[in-house]
């Protein structure tokens, strides 16, 4: 095998232009697949990286109205845990950002991205640190001192990887804490998509947390709950056990979960990241999949039309005594001489890919984990499937050029190419066009969805001029709601002292960015619920002038003011539109009272009602469906750690970092700037799923038209050159050039013509199945589908008329001689 | 065993003594064109014995190319019997035929066919190498048969760097190096001029004095008369 190796690449190598052009068609192919099926297995198929038999795990949750309600509050987890058997040891976790400095604290607090977990997280997961200790039962009592393990990552990168960590104390939130252990590399915590790289007992969360109560109320449901099952234990059994547990739970514990009626298991799927992202990659790699079986068609045509300079070769070889396997063996060579440097290439354009991944998806909050090992499982895919798709297009029409018929080759005459070769490269041609045409429709669609989406009132006015910078004063263990008051009218009034600031102001939640933010129940005197109506609504704590900031328009009433009272029953709100229209209609919203949380006593009073603002992103219905119910109330009636202040600037509101940097710092030293950026590139996050689709099927449909017009080219360049005498007779007879050109123009295009009935077939069928991830075009747009084709057909055209055009060149004299 | 040594023509490895090393019986093929067939070979019955020279000769169409295909067992789509050294080739399936002709037959065509991507050496060994000879062995005969055929000078040298005479002389070389009972010929001074044709013919004339079957297809009486015996063909038929 190694001399046919060897003699193979001594062959491709005589041949350059075929041999590039099939390198890189195929390192473009597995490129594509590798990089799809690298983002598909870290986040959707194998989400949590280094937890034992993750199958076993199970998701664990009350149920209310038939639906599970995801979290649950710290009592109601203590209080399950204590009854089942079937699952080995409840766990639970809350992803927060931490606020790293050194045990000094004379640096910015780092964000770090991490998680309160109880004792038995890591013990539950299967996994185990790679120096020190997890968490354990002493750990949790009141009088421990704070004690953490770090991420693998944070240790190498801001530890120097330094063995001797261990007991060493750092500052997190603020506060002293120590350092107990390092979790091995690569493991990122139970939820997918998030980069954890810290971990602290759910015990110490009143003391570096952001919600003093909260480990202790049940009105919070803050934890994601899981446990491992039981050896020899179905997630059946376990359902049933917890279906009875959470029965008895809530008849005994009725302020428990409100509205709870039993519990369930569920697989654990690792978190609302591979929910979110599995259609889309599915998507993705069924596309990849489609320019996959472009490339190897494409390759497939090229093989054939180099099999038939091989004929000659091959009818030798077999007069020579080579057996069918044997000539099996010199083409299988020459398809792994191609298939190793295209999976290199692959491999060299998926690192690429996975590059572009993580500046496609926005981030926000805790940092996310989009770093897709290439691993060996990953590659051994992609080669395994080209290695398979090259052998059966390659060797297939090969061989049978092996059994071609001998005579010729003694007679020593010129092979024919053979009628039923050309019969399987058109088919080939066709089946090219017939993709290519499906995959840009689905890029079209996306690509109309997407502008579509861009064109959406967002309910604020200009956002390119806002610049929005986050902070959490939790990160410097700030925690005194006066301090917390004091310290953000500080940076108000000294961010709003900046030259180039129009104002100023803050806010808890930022509309359409990747999470929503924080519901309120509530209930408005004179409105009924219905019997399964649970009113609530999205709260946003601003201050005073964050509406004239957001350029938000307030339609009745007025915004909030300084003077307004923050708490009691006065305590002043504005409401959205759809607020009003729901709950407050027909009459007048203006001094409406509002009893906002539990109870029905009216705490609040309605000042104003402003324009719908888009919200948050889960799905595309959040963004094209009706606004949800929302209510603005005033940031110094209810100061939190985290927010984001908002500026409007006159110019260039990037330009305004530097100086927001510096007032930070005269403000509140060690107070990090978290991710500035305008609001203009924070909207865009709120749709980046179909700006994924849209640039990557945009991207492969651009590739995939290219593929196709090659495999026309050399379909309609390869005719001419069969039947150059054709073309001399043809000439000598007295056909003009035109009618020569036409003549394999229109054989070439009657081919395109044909994968374009069958494209459009395909991308109706297609489209059907993308309908519900567009917005402003239908899945079987006709505009879409027309346009698309004639922009196929022009580059069939093109294709064509080039090669055919040398046809008109044929001298017949040497034409019919050649013969 | 030299390629060049004579061996005795009536001495056969297996087969009675005597008998025939070709017989064919009424071989005939043909081909469905239009709505009827058209033969191309017609009733062909002959014998060939072992360390013959023999010629096909005929005109344009007549066969003999066809004839020459089923000789070397690379047409297995004719009628009649053909038997090599006793053994039934009509009978044989596909692979068993394969192997046969793998063993007994060797080429040498009108166009050398050398493989271009293959030096002189790498070429003489391909032959060995689909017979499963071991790799140490195979350079041993190669070297044996640059030798003998005075062109060691040219091993390392592609079929492109050689002229028409010498690849077939490499062609030459590559069908005995694997020593066949039967060399077949189509017209392997087609692509030469004189001076190289009688060399080429002169070298056959050496083998089959050394005992190798030779089976020539030529349009050129000359080369015919290297020949010991001559079978015309015209029409497919043979000539009385």
């Amino acid at each position: 095998m190694l001399s046919d190796l060897r003699y193979a690449i001594r062959s491709l190598r005589r041949s350059p232009g075929f041999t590039i052009v099939a390198i890189l068609t195929l390192g473009l192919g597995i490129g594509a697949n590798t990089t799809v099926f690298s983002w598909m297995e870290g986040l959707v198929l194998q989400p949590l990286p280094l937890v034992r038999d993750p199958s076993r795990l199970v998701s664990v949750s009350f149920v209310s109205h038939g639906e599970p309600n995801g979290m649950m509050s710290y009592p109601a987890f203590s209080a399950l845990a204590e009854r089942t058997r079937t699952v080995d040891g409840f766990a639970a976790f809350a992803v927060r950002l931490f606020g790293v400095q050194d045990r000094n604290a004379v640096d910015v607090a780092a964000p770090v991205g991490g998680a309160y977990t109880s004792v038995n997280y890591f013990r539950t997961l299967g996994v185990g640190p790679v120096l020190g200790r997890t968490f354990e039962p002493a750990d949790t009592l009141a009088s421990a001192e704070p004690v953490v393990v770090l991420g693998h990552a944070l240790w190498r990168q801001r530890f120097g990887q330094d063995a001797g960590v261990i007991g060493r104390t750092v500052r997190v939130n603020g506060l002293s804490a120590t350092i107990i252990g390092v979790a091995p590399p690569g493991f990122l915590g139970a939820e997918a998509g998030y980069d954890l790289q810290l971990w602290a007992p759910l015990a110490s969360y009143d003391r570096l947390g952001e919600r003093d109560g909260e480990l202790r109320t049940v009105f919070s449901r803050w934890l994601t709950v899981f446990g491992r099952l039981h050896a020899g234990a179905s997630l059946q059994q376990a359902g049933a056990e917890l279906d009875a547990a959470g029965r008895q739970l809530v008849r005994e514990r009725p302020d428990l979960e409100l509205g709870a009626t039993s519990a369930a298991a569920l697989p654990f799927s690792g978190g609302d990241a591979p929910r979110i992202l599995r259609p889309l990659f599915t998507a993705l790699l069924g596309v990849t999949a489609v320019l996959l079986l472009i490339v190897c068609a494409n390759v497939a045509n090229l093989m054939l039309a180099r099999s038939a300079s091989r004929r000659r070769e091959l009818g030798v070889r077999a007069a020579l005594g080579a057996s069918r396997g044997r000539l099996a063996r010199h083409l299988l060579a020459e398809c792994i001489a191609l298939a190793i440097p295209g999976a290199l290439l692959g491999v060299a354009f998926a690192s690429w890919g996975r590059d572009a991944l993580h500046a496609l998806v926005p981030q926000s909050g805790t940092p996310l984990a989009v770093d897709t090992p290439l691993d060996l499982q990953v590659l051994g895919f992609a080669m395994a499937l080209t290695v398979v798709a090259i052998i059966s297009v390659g060797l297939a029409p090969a061989l049978r050029a092996s059994r071609s018929d001998f005579g010729v080759v003694l007679k020593g005459g010129t092979p024919g190419s053979g009628v039923s070769r050309s019969r399987l490269r058109s088919a080939l041609v066709v089946a090219q066009v017939a993709l290519s045409l499906t995959a840009v429709v689905s890029a079209a669609l996306f690509v109309r969805t997407l502008r579509a989406l861009e064109l959406i009132d967002p309910g604020f006015r200009d956002p390119s001029h806002v610049l929005l910078v986050s902070t959490d004063l939790g990160f410097t263990g700030v925690r005194d709601t006066a301090v917390i008051r004091t310290t953000v009218e500080r940076l108000i009034e000294r961010t709003g002292a900046i030259p180039g600031v129009a104002s100023a102001g803050v806010a808890t939640h930022v509309p359409m960015g990747l999470f929503g933010g924080n519901n309120v129940s509530f209930s408005v005197p004179g409105y009924v619920a219905g019997r399964d109506e649970h009113p609530s609504a999205w709260v946003n704590y601003v201050s005073p002038n964050y509406f004239d900031v957001m350029r938000i328009p307030v339609v009745r009433g007025r915004t909030l003011s300084a003077t307004d009272p923050a708490a009691g029953a006065q305590r002043a709100i504005v409401i959205n539109e759809t607020f009003a229209d729901r709950y407050l209609a027909g009459r007048d919203p203006i001094g409406a009272p509002i009893a906002l949380g539990i109870g029905d006593t009216p705490n609040a009073i309605v000042v104003g009602v402003a324009r719908n603002v888009v919200r948050g992103f889960d799905g595309i219905r959040t963004l094209t469906g009706p606004a949800t119910p929302a209510y603005y109330a005033s940031f110094a009636g209810a100061p939190a750690k985290a927010f984001t202040l908002h500026l409007r600037a006159t110019g260039d509101p990037l330009a305004l970092v530097p100086a927001v940097r510096r007032a930070f710092a005269d403000v509140a030293p060690g107070l990090p700037l978290l991710r500035p950026e305008t609001l203009a590139e924070h909207a865009t996050g709120a749709f980046f799923l179909q700006r994924i689709g849209a640039m990557v099927l945009g991207a492969l449909g651009g590739v995939v038209v290219l593929l196709a017009a090659l495999g026309l080219y050399g379909v309609t360049a390869h005719a001419v050159t069969e039947r150059t005498r054709e073309a001399g007779v043809r000439v000598a007879l007295g056909a003009t050039s035109r009618q020569v050109m036409q003549t394999f123009l229109a054989e070439s295009l009657r081919l395109a013509g044909f994968g374009l009935v069958i494209g459009a077939l395909g991308a109706l069928a297609v489209g059907g199945l993308l309908a519900s991830q567009l917005y402003g075009v239908g899945g079987r747009d006709p505009l879409t589908l027309v346009g698309t084709a004639l922009l196929l057909a022009l580059v069939a055209a093109v294709a064509t008329y080039l090669p055919a055009r040398r046809a008109t060149r044929v001298d017949p004299v040497i034409a019919l001689r050649s013969e | 065993m030299s390629l060049l040594t004579k061996r005795s023509p009536d001495v056969l490895r297996d087969g009675e003594p005597g008998a025939p090393l070709i017989s064919l019986r009424d071989i005939e093929k043909a081909h469905k064109a239009g709505g009827g067939v058209t033969y191309v070979l017609r009733r062909i019955t002959l014998d060939i014995a072992a360390g013959e020279f023999v010629t096909i000769m005929g005109p344009s169409g007549a066969g003999k190319s066809t004839l020459l295909s089923i000789l070397g067992m690379l047409d297995p789509a004719f009628t009649g019997e053909y038997f090599f050294r006793g053994a039934p080739v009509h009978a044989m399936d596909a692979r068993r035929r394969q192997a046969f002709a793998r063993e007994q037959i060797g080429f040498v065509f009108q166009q050398y066919h050398l493989l271009d991507d293959l030096t002189v050496a790498e070429n003489l060994s391909v032959p060995l190498d689909y017979r499963g000879v071991p790799r140490g062995e195979r350079a041993a005969r190669v070297a044996d048969a640059l030798d003998r055929f005075n062109i060691v000078g040219k091993k390392d040298l592609y079929p492109s760097q050689l002229s028409g005479g010498q690849q077939q002389l490499v062609g030459i070389a590559r069908a005995v190096v694997a020593e066949p009972s039967l060399i077949l010929a189509d017209e392997p001074t087609g692509n030469l001029h004189s001076a190289q044709a009688r060399e080429i013919m002169e070298l056959f004339a050496r083998l089959n004095a050394a005992g190798t079957t030779i089976v020539q297809v030529t349009h050129s009486e000359e080369n015919a008369a290297y020949g010991r015996r001559t079978i015309r063909l015209r029409d497919g038929w043979m000539e009385a």
